[in-house]
């Protein structure tokens, strides 16, 4: 019945629990165990398998039964390498349980004790063992806090694989041993070592100060062992700290925890922590304690109160003069918080000396301000000023912001310079040069600016120009500066005298000069390019002005294209002639009387001449279109034809002979169609008298048959045409005619010459050879004979321009 | 012919005197330089701090292996992986002077990271994430020697990432 009553539990009890708290050991003598635990304390299971591997993946695993025990030693497991450990329990009736929770140990170096708690002056043994079968413990090496190397004589090897220490520590606190293996010079490490903590209280030097005269807050630092792991604690009492203090080293108390607060970022490495929300005027307890060590390994505490340990802020708007009488006033404004009393100290130092001058102090003053008696005046002094509690412990504050003191010179100087005088007279030109040599440097006007050199009255106002245009030069500034003179002399102190000086900032000069320079480099180079621009921008449009056969045209009106072109059949585009080629010849035979001014006429001795051409010369080319003369027949009335008509007429000797031929030199020189020019005196065709006077040219002048009259085709019949016209109506002077010849081999310049003695012939032949006429008296006896067959000619087409005779 | 010479030498003398515009440069590349720079140096300033002998060698590089050690540099995703190892290493040793150091790896990933994205680049997966858990669960006693190993890794690792820095510009 009870066997019964047995197995009906365990059966319904099921299968056991797996194990818990897996951890292992290290003996001294080196051996790992293993070890584990039941869940339950009235556990029934009497069998244990232990699997492990190290590589839990591949499921390659060792596996080790053990009966009647919890724990096993694993003494095969290599070093460095991170084995998976697993255990089960089979119960009573051989139900097995499932797999414990997976452990895992990776087997280098262990420590035994890994931790150490210890007193002031016990000697500590260590044993280290190498689970690594390739270090041996004879090659032990162990270091003190990673720094000092343990004498050897305080090793003992236990066995191939264990080595010991045994240490002496002397002070309460933190220190860790590493036992490492020699490799060559080097200790080969890891990263396991074993702690010590020594229980009492060491120092740290806490110091605590509230900085800036932020009262509520006050920031501490101590001194710690690179190794511990501290953290910052501190309690508040509402006594003074010297009582706290002393009551507290008479008794010993346990820490009220509940009181103690933790400064938050003061854990761990750190060696600083600021508190905040501070009573000024409580007292703080304040220490250190080593984590792990359970609260007995902890520093020497401070008592502070903060309102002793306040950095105030440096005093403020500082102000220094150097007064007249060899002082130096100095006054500042302290710093509000604290409220208690303060003293001062103040330093100073000349702006004149080297830079390794050394500042003068002043110390203690108990008032914002102070006057100090200076060896000389006129001199300008840096000044710095700090303060702190004037009665009880406290901090200096910073030195504040340094402030060059201002010279006083409400009137000149009572006493001037030393100096020296040297006198140079000049007996010739009756000039006396004075030099002085002063020895130290001196002011000259109420500035702060100090001056090199000072201007001396002599009674002449230029002196005094001069000498400021020298300080001017050689100051240091830039735009305008006010100068005050205080002339001495003889009989006493003279009107003071007010100066204004400029300096232009020598920068900025240099690049108005550039830009100017530049500037003028652009500009000229667009005067100079004008007419490249102009080539570039202006198309090559034919002025019709300078064309004479459009002479007197309005192309804006449409009449003026259809008079242009009238025949519907068009005109004859015929080409220039050739050089080579030779045109009819005209001759124009004039009757002794004088003609008259009528269109009808002038056609008929048009026609005429036309006749006479076509019969009298036989020297038209085969090819050759008498574009001339088809002009001259065709463009009978100027109505008619846009052409206008040919009308040709002798050259008669001119009054100008000089103009005639500048005329003609620039009429060869020029073609007929060319720019439109603003010298239209340079363009072709334009000459005085361009214009053909008909009648004129039938001898108005009996003297002179040959006159003619001609006017600019440019100038004069665009503009001034009236002008001439009424010019020549009215000194009946008779301009001369050109031919355009555009024969190469000769010049009309050479013929203009010759023109002349065309004047003392009574017949007015007119040749489309112009050259016989121009080439002198024998040329100009011209009839129908002497017709040229060689020189063809471009003829303009002029116009017949009704002109009164004068 | 000469007026657009002219022209011309007028203006480049008036262009002498506009400063120049510089040529735009890989900023990552740069951030990360200056950053591995202050990260060698914060390094080498708090591993002064500890004074340890000079003959003293912490973690052979065969031994710790879940801590890299000369890992060879390939790509913006390998950079990556290894800098999230350090960073884990050192989010759990005690506050003190490493945790700037921690602050700055983090900054440092961050711009990383952000070229990573931008690049599309996947990232990936951390590997020995058990075996690293194990090894600092263990040694969270030994937060000392664990920093120094993990700084001194770290600090190879950087010097390696300044000589390599156009890895930055491929997954």
């Amino acid at each position: 019945m009870l066997v019964l009553l047995v197995n009906f539990i365990t059966i319904s009890r099921g299968r056991p629990d797996p194990p818990v708290n897996l951890h292992y050991n290290v003996t001294a003598e080196g051996e790992v165990l293993f070890k584990w635990s039941d869940t339950q304390p009235d556990s029934d299971a009497i069998n244990y398998e232990i699997r492990y591997s190290s590589n839990s993946s591949l499921q390659q695993w060792e596996m080790v039964k053990v009966k009647g025990r919890s724990w096993v030693p694993l003494n095969d497991l290599s070093s460095g390498i991170r084995y998976m450990v697993q255990v089960r329990c089979q119960s009573y009736f051989h139900y097995w349980s499932e797999w414990s929770q997976p452990f895992y140990l990776t087997l280098d170096v262990s420590y035994i004790p890994a931790e150490v708690f210890t007193t002031p002056g016990s000697k500590v043994t260590v044993y280290a063992v190498f689970h690594n079968r390739s270090w041996s413990a004879s090659k032990a090496v162990w270091m003190l806090n990673g720094q000092v190397k343990i004498p050897e004589s305080q090793y003992r090897v236990i066995n191939e694989q264990v080595s010991s220490v045994t240490v002496t520590v002397d002070e309460p606190g933190f220190d860790t041993l590493m036992c490492c293996h020699q490799w060559g010079e080097r200790f080969k490490c890891i990263i396991a070592y074993a702690k010590i903590y020594t229980e009492g209280m060491f120092n740290a030097d806490i110091t605590c100060q509230s900085k800036n005269s932020v009262v509520d807050t006050m920031s501490c630092e101590w001194n710690k062992s690179a190794w511990a792991q501290v953290r910052l604690l501190y309690r508040q009492y509402t006594s003074m700290c010297e009582t706290i203090s002393e009551i507290e080293s008479n008794e010993e108390n346990e820490e009220n925890m509940s009181l103690v607060k933790e400064c938050p970022s003061g854990a761990g490495d750190h060696r600083e922590c600021t508190l905040r929300n501070l009573s000024l005027f409580s007292c703080y307890k304040i220490w250190l304690e080593v984590e792990g060590g359970r609260g007995k390994v902890r520093s020497f505490p401070v008592y502070v109160a903060p309102i002793d340990h306040v950095k105030p802020s440096p005093p403020s708007v500082l102000e220094a003069t150097t007064m007249p009488n060899k002082t130096l006033s100095v006054s500042w404004r302290r710093p509000h918080l604290p409220v208690y009393d303060m003293q001062y100290e103040l330093r100073f130092v000349d702006l004149r000396g080297m830079a390794n001058t050394q500042w003068k102090v002043i110390s203690p003053l108990l008032e914002t301000q102070a006057e100090i008696q200076l060896e000389e005046s006129c001199v300008q002094f840096k000044v710095e000023v700090r303060c702190r509690r004037l009665n009880g412990t406290g901090y200096w504050s910073d030195w504040s912001m340094s402030y060059t003191s201002a010279v006083y010179n409400r009137k000149a100087p009572e006493m001037g310079p030393d100096f020296w005088r040297i006198i140079q007279e000049d007996t010739a030109r009756g000039v006396t040069n004075v030099t002085l040599i002063f020895k130290d440097d001196v002011y000259v006007h109420s500035t702060q600016l100090q001056m090199l050199a000072v201007c001396i009255f002599l009674g002449a106002c230029y002196l005094i120009i001069q000498c400021l245009s020298h300080l001017s030069s050689n100051g240091r500034f830039y735009g305008s500066e006010e100068f005050t003179l205080y002339p001495v002399f003889v009989d006493g102190e003279g009107e003071p005298v007010r100066y204004t000086a400029t300096r232009g900032d020598p920068a900025a000069y240099i690049l108005l000069l550039i830009i100017a320079f530049l500037s003028v480099v652009l500009f000229v180079t667009l005067l100079m390019s004008q007419n490249q621009m102009r080539k570039l921008m202006w198309k090559d449009v034919p002025n019709p002005n300078n064309c004479s056969w459009a002479k007197g045209m309005d192309f804006r009106q449409i009449d003026t294209m259809e008079s242009l072109f009238p025949h519907s059949e068009g005109l004859t585009a015929c080409p220039l002639l050739l050089v080579s080629e030779s045109i009819c010849e005209v001759e124009i035979i004039e009757k002794p009387h004088p003609v008259t001014l009528e269109h009808e006429k002038d056609k008929v001795l048009m026609y005429n001449s036309g006749d006479k051409t076509t019969t009298g010369s036989a020297v038209l080319a085969d090819s050759s279109e008498p574009l001339s003369l088809e002009a001259s027949t065709a463009a009978a009335t100027p109505e008619t034809s846009g052409q206008s008509s040919v009308t040709y007429s002798t050259v008669l000797l001119s009054d100008q002979p000089s103009l005639l031929r500048k005329q003609q030199e620039s009429l060869s020189s020029s073609s007929d169609e060319g720019n439109f020019s603003a010298n239209n005196s340079d363009i072709s065709g334009s000459f005085p008298g361009g214009l053909w006077d008909l009648e004129n040219h039938v001898c108005p002048d009996s003297a002179n048959p040959r006159h003619s009259s001609s006017y600019n085709s440019v100038e004069e019949f665009s503009e001034t045409s009236d002008q001439d016209y009424e010019a020549s109506e009215s000194t009946g002077v008779a301009k001369d005619l050109y031919y355009l010849d555009v024969n190469e081999e000769e010049k009309d310049e050479e013929e203009i010459e010759e023109t002349q003695g065309e004047h003392e012939k009574k017949e007015i032949v007119m040749r489309v050879d112009a050259r016989p006429l121009l080439e002198g008296k024998n040329s100009t006896s011209v009839n129908s004979n002497n017709v040229s067959h060689s020189i063809p000619l471009y003829l303009p087409q002029f116009r017949t321009e009704s002109i009164n005779p004068p | 012919m000469y007026f657009p010479a002219l022209l011309y030498l007028c203006i480049l003398s008036m262009l002498s005197l506009v400063h120049g515009i510089p040529i735009r440069q890989d900023n990552l590349k740069n951030l990360v330089k200056l950053q591995a720079k202050t990260i060698i140096l914060r390094i080498k300033d708090h591993n002064e701090k500890l004074k340890l002998s000079p003959k003293v060698v912490i973690g052979d590089p065969e031994l710790y292996p879940e801590v890299p050690a000369n890992k060879p540099i390939q790509g913006l995703r390998s950079i990556m992986d290894t800098l999230n190892t350090f960073q884990k290493v050192l989010q759990k040793l005690p506050n003190g002077h490493a945790s700037q150091i921690c602050n700055d790896l983090s900054t440092l990933l961050g711009h990383l990271k952000e070229r990573m994205t931008s690049m599309r680049c996947t990232p990936k997966e951390p590997a020995n994430g058990r075996s690293l858990d194990t090894l600092l669960e263990k040694n969270a006693t030994h937060p000392v020697t664990l920093g120094y190993l993990v700084l001194d890794r770290l600090k190879e690792f950087m010097q390696k990432l300044i000589n390599n820095l156009d890895q930055l510009k491929s997954c």
